[in-house]
This record gives structure tokens, C-alpha cells and sequence, in this order.
């Protein structure tokens, strides 16, 4: 038997099932350790990998977010697959402590999300010369901090931590917040964006990106 | 709290897109040790479909954004 695992919450916590996940699978759920973790059973992970790539994820994505509407969750990534339900339990007693802490701190948080786009370089553009090269990439990123700042400037009262990574297609920025600053963080944004068109943003999401739990 | 109250800010969701979706189920959230291989015959199956399509969409979307460029004229 195969459990893919979609995510945990508190096991106080009372929330609605979505009716099917992924493969239209029932969903179950195992209480230990203070924490709820649900899932959904196949016969062996060859039936789950028979299922259509893309279907599956969106399925799963939408399971977390029926869930996360309702409260706080620790998602697991897609695809985390073991072996029945012994496995499982035994991850959760392992490691509920520190889900447990992460689900209590982040009660009532959400996670946005702001990606800032580089521009395209055309081919008439190209540097002359690797000095050139670095000089562009320097503008580049220069330019991508001042408007990741412009982000954080505009949004930060509504904002409780902010955290920035930069990427090969440009800046991501996360901003955690309470429930009840998603209107208005998301008002904030929108009246920058339009003068920063390569920006996007996205949210209210699971806040992963602050949960401080490395894979084990 | 009530409950409504917690589902307010949920209704205005942003431009999330499929690319969105997939790569917050790819890279986000606990990874178990060892499970996350959904394989036959040694090769990760889902994962690597799904990495593909993840590259496909983007390399789409830079095309998109390249052809939407307005063309300059000499």
C-alpha cells in the first residue's frame, strides 16, 4: 500500500475534507502526536504514477488549499510517497515537535508571494565583452533589490517578516502576514505593480517558506 | 475569530497560475526521507514529467514575452 501525503495541521483543528484528491482517491487522515497528517491510499506507487503528471499536482494543490483555507497547514511536497500508514506515523511522532511548533507560530499567517521578472535581452544587446557582461548583470541585480524594495516599502504595514531570494529568472520575495492583511497588502501591491510591470503577484499560499523545517 | 472572517482575504487570489501551482508543489513544503520517487525501472517518473512541463511552460511564457515585444523599426 502507497499513502501520498498531502500535508498536517493541528489536530484540534476542525475542518471540512475536500471530498476526493488526487486520482479522485478518498482522504484520510491519522491523529498522533497532537498533529492531523492526510493523505490518500493507492495500491502501490506504479497506480500513482499512472495517473496524468500534471492532473495529479493540480489535485494535490487543491487539496492544500481547501485545507489551508480553513486553517494553517505544513505542506508536504508533491509527490512524498511511503509506504502505509506505519511510515507515516512514525515520520510524525519523529518530527512533531518542531511541526507542531511551526503550525502554533504560524496560526494565523499567509504567504505572498512577489516574483520580479529580469527583462528580455534582445540579441541586438548582447555585451561586447565579459567587463560588459558583468556590468549588466550588476545593473541587473541592482535594479532588482531597488524594486524588491519598493515592494517591501509599500506592503510593510501589513507585512510581519519578508524574506528575498534571487533566482535565475529574477527576484522572489515572500511576505508573511496575518489572514486578515491579505486586502490590503494585496491593494499595496497592486498600485506598485502597475508601475513595475514585470512583477507578479501571487498568494495567499501555505506560509512554506517560513516554516524552518529542513527535509529529514 | 470567526471563521468568515478567516476566509476574507482568501477570495482575491493573484494571478496564480498553472506554472505557480506547479512549482509550489515541487519545491515547497516537508520532504519524508527517501519518498519523494514515484519511479519504474529506475527512473523518477512524476517528478521528471512535471520538471519538464515545469521548463516547457516557462520557456513558453519567455517566448510569449519575447513575441510581445514591440518591434523596432530602422
Amino acid at each position: 500500500m502507497a499513502l501520498l501525503a498531502y500535508c498536517m495541521m493541528e489536530a484540534a483543528t476542525m475542518v471540512e475534507k475536500p471530498a476526493a484528491g488526487v486520482g479522485g482517491r478518498k482522504i484520510d487522515e491519522l491523529a498522533d502526536s497532537g498533529l492531523r497528517c492526510f493523505f490518500s491510499r493507492f495500491e502501490n506507487r506504479e497506480q500513482l504514477s499512472g495517473t496524468p503528471a500534471v492532473e495529479s499536482a493540480v489535485a494535490f494543490h487543491q487539496v492544500l488549499q481547501a485545507l489551508f483555507q480553513q486553517a494553517v497547514i505544513v505542506p508536504f511536497r508533491f509527490p512524498t510517497v511511503v509506504d502505509g500508514e506505519e511510515e507515516l506515523r512514525q515520520h510524525v511522532e519523529a518530527h512533531a515537535s518542531r511541526y507542531a511548533e511551526a503550525l502554533s507560530r504560524l496560526r494565523h499567517m499567509v504567504q505572498m508571494e512577489i516574483h520580479i521578472g529580469q527583462k528580455e535581452e534582445g540579441t541586438a544587446n548582447l555585451p561586447a565583452s565579459g567587463h560588459e557582461y558583468l556590468q549588466g548583470r550588476q545593473a541587473l541585480a541592482a535594479e532588482l533589490k531597488t524594486a524588491a524594495k519598493q515592494f517591501r516599502q509599500t506592503t510593510g504595514p501589513w507585512v510581519a517578516e519578508w524574506r528575498e531570494r534571487q533566482t535565475k529568472q529574477g527576484m522572489r520575495c515572500y511576505a508573511l502576514l496575518s489572514r486578515e492583511a491579505v486586502a490590503g497588502f494585496q491593494n499595496a501591491a497592486r498600485t506598485l505593480r502597475q508601475s513595475l510591470p514585470g512583477a507578479r503577484v501571487s498568494g495567499p499560499w501555505p506560509p512554506a517558506e517560513f516554516l524552518e523545517i529542513k527535509a529529514s | 475569530m470567526a471563521d468568515n472572517d478567516l476566509l476574507a482575504g482568501m477570495a482575491e487570489r493573484e494571478e496564480v497560475s498553472l506554472l505557480d501551482i506547479l512549482d509550489h508543489v515541487l519545491n515547497s513544503g516537508v520532504v519524508i526521507h527517501g519518498s519523494l520517487v514515484i519511479s519504474l525501472a529506475g527512473v523518477d517518473l512524476i517528478y521528471l514529467g512535471l520538471n519538464v512541463v515545469l521548463t516547457s511552460v516557462e520557456t513558453a511564457l519567455q517566448h510569449m514575452r519575447l513575441e510581445q515585444l514591440p518591434t523596432t523599426r530602422r
